[in-house]
């Protein structure tokens, strides 16, 4: 927060963006809660940390880690490789299920040709 | 020779130039089965009348994939023995009756080509196959525990048992190596036999240039790893 208290422009804009990606949120994660509760977790804590920047120098110096940015910067680094795996299991688990339909098509629609 | 069901196994992908001679050349008491893995050629025309089965995926899976559905399909038809062979004619099908009677008579359960237990197998691989080669026969000792001379070397010939136990989940290239890890991990009886392969232009155009065994490696990763 700035002097008179209020909200520098990129705080607004930040936490009207971060308010969007919630709308967006609803419809993404549908079936999943866990994901869903993850995702409500880090939206908080992001809102917290745009209104409290000070916040992050603190924790970053807890962990020993500089600046509060270069915290930031690991953890989504963290979080998006933990995303990335995620997908790529789905991405084999399709690829199985795939495999195992075409297999099936294959079998039933395989004949002696002569 | 046996009086065995013997089951030919065929994955193709695009061979239409080369399938019709590589099945005539299979003379014998063979049941072939083509395994189309979606080609986009006119394969299906071309092998069109021919005493095989014909079986085709709708969606282009990989080699592994279609030797595995060629293994079911084998193992409901009934085989007893089941041979790999390659669509674009490298392999030497008088290794066919050699093979199968090594199984039989030593009642073995799965017995591989190797193209490095003679000489004269060895010296018409190009050189710098044959280091590629052997670095890979390491790499699948170190992951399968199956220590062999040869890798990649895709003329197989195996039993029933072997076939109801073999589980390839490996779709593409890596499946050469996920074999001989079900091999390991079902004790199955494993010898090598040397084979001869025929190195045309043909085949070496088709076959793999060396960047693709770390499109193995990775597969293997994450098979081993990522899979639930």
């Amino acid at each position: 927060m700035n002097a008179v208290g209020l909200l520098t422009p990129i705080q607004l804009l930040l936490i009207v963006l971060l308010g969007l990606l919630f709308i967006a949120s609803l419809r993404v994660f549908k079936d999943r809660l866990y994901l869903r509760v993850l995702f409500m977790l880090g939206l908080t804590a992001a809102v917290v940390f745009i209104v409290y920047p000070s916040l992050t120098v603190y924790l970053a110096l807890l962990v020993g880690v500089g600046r509060g940015v270069d915290l930031i910067f690991y953890l989504l680094f963290l979080v998006i490789i933990f995303a990335l795996i995620s997908m790529y299991r789905r991405i084999l688990r399709l690829d199985e299920t795939l495999t195992n339909i075409i297999r099936k098509e294959a079998l039933r629609d395989g004949k002696k040709l002569n | 020779m046996t009086s065995k069901r013997v089951f030919i196994l065929i994955p193709s992908y695009n061979e239409a130039n080369v399938i019709r001679k590589t099945i005539a050349s299979l003379q014998g008491p063979y049941e072939i089965v083509l395994i189309d893995d979606a080609s986009t050629d006119n394969t299906s025309q071309v092998v069109a009348g021919l005493p095989i089965y014909y079986l085709r995926h709708t969606v282009n899976l990989g080699q592994g994939a279609a030797l595995q559905t060629g293994m079911t399909f084998a193992y409901q038809q009934g085989a007893d023995i089941v041979v790999h062979f390659d669509a674009d004619g490298q392999h030497n099908p008088n290794d066919i009756p050699r093979f199968i009677d090594e199984l039989e008579s030593r009642k073995l359960d799965v017995v591989l080509g190797s193209r490095f237990l003679l000489r004269e197998d060895r010296v018409s691989v190009p050189a710098f196959k044959q280091v590629i080669l052997k670095v890979a026969t390491l790499i699948n000792g170190i992951i399968t525990g199956l220590w062999l001379t040869d890798a990649h070397n895709g003329f197989r010939v195996m039993n029933r048992r072997s076939l109801g136990l073999i589980r390839l989940k490996e779709n593409r290239m890596a499946h050469a190596t996920e074999i001989l890890a079900e091999i390991y991990r079902h004790k199955l009886n494993v010898v090598e036999m040397s084979t001869h392969i025929t190195y045309t232009d043909y085949s070496k155009a088709k076959g793999q240039s060396w960047t693709n065994s770390l499109n193995i490696l990775f597969d293997l990763f994450v098979n081993r790893y990522l899979r639930s």
